[in-house]
């Protein structure tokens, strides 16, 4: 696994959804991070080639028509990606009071 | 129906080894956007995207290590720089020769194809010059140094030559 040049708002949200659950597909993701197809797609493939990323075909046979392409963490990925999302929650929210909470 | 024709559009214009894989992908997550609530329009849009913004240089879509890359580029640059100089020179014979329209149906063949000439000569170069860098960007620095002497080069060439051409006969 080779770690990334540069992780953007755009693959935390895919990195944090695919943190939350099992195998997932493209389309999933799109749904879940709100974010648009033009910026998940390329954000799995880089996750993909750096190896943080597993893809395979779903194997359902009930299904007809295209087959869906799974998505899920290696365990390096995964061990990577929490390590990224704790740090994006470490850190602080933009301050809305220049004086502080008050407290 | 659109949102299909683009997924197939985008799928086509990947490397070989990746086309099915990301046609079936993409095709899948269109059949089933309206049932997940995204627009068709999205999924075709990403793929559009995805294609366009895909790195074809990397090793693994490519098929092959960065240096024999970097010379099939610097080979394709060069021949497409000398196909450039070749109708460069082309153009330069039948300003020398030429004296007007020709009355026969070759020299109208002959004519129709000297008014896109100038055109032809610019866009081989700049193949040739894209080529080039997409070489020496993968490459040592004196690759870089090299498409930068060629880059001058040609410009210094369509400085000279093609802006006469393409203001009147040569």
């Amino acid at each position: 696994m080779t770690p990334l040049s540069r992780i953007t708002p755009a693959t935390l949200d895919v990195l944090e959804c695919l943190l939350s659950g099992d195998s997932t597909w493209g389309l999933q993701v799109i749904k879940l991070t709100q974010r648009p197809a033009g910026s998940v797609y390329p954000i799995l493939e880089r996750l993909e080639r750096a190896g943080w990323v597993d893809s395979e075909w779903e194997d359902d046979p009930d299904r007809s028509g295209p087959r869906r392409r799974l998505y899920s963490l290696t365990s390096d990925g995964a061990v990577a990606a929490r390590t990224a999302v704790r740090a994006r929650r470490a850190r602080p929210a933009p301050r809305t009071d220049p004086a502080g909470a008050g407290a | 129906m659109i949102a299909r024709a683009m997924v197939r559009l985008a799928a086509r214009t990947l490397p070989t080894g990746i086309r099915s894989r990301y046609r079936e992908e993409w095709l899948g997550d269109l059949a089933a956007a309206e049932r997940e609530g995204v627009r068709p329009a999205s999924v075709a849009v990403g793929a559009l995207l995805f294609s366009a913004t895909l790195d074809r240089d990397a090793p693994h879509l490519s098929g092959l290590p960065l240096p024999a890359l970097a010379v099939r580029h610097a080979r394709r640059g060069v021949a497409l720089l000398g196909v450039s100089l070749v109708l460069l020179f082309g153009m330069w014979i039948n300003g020398q020769v030429s004296d007007g329209p020709t009355p026969s149906p070759v020299g109208a063949i002959v004519d129709g194809a000297v008014a896109v000439w100038p055109a032809l000569v610019v866009l081989a170069g700049l193949g040739g010059l894209l080529y080039l860098w997409r070489a020496a960007l993968i490459s040592s620095g004196l690759a870089r140094i090299t498409a930068a002497l060629a880059t001058a080069g040609l410009a210094a060439v369509g400085a000279s030559v093609i802006a006469p051409a393409l203001s009147g006969p040569l």
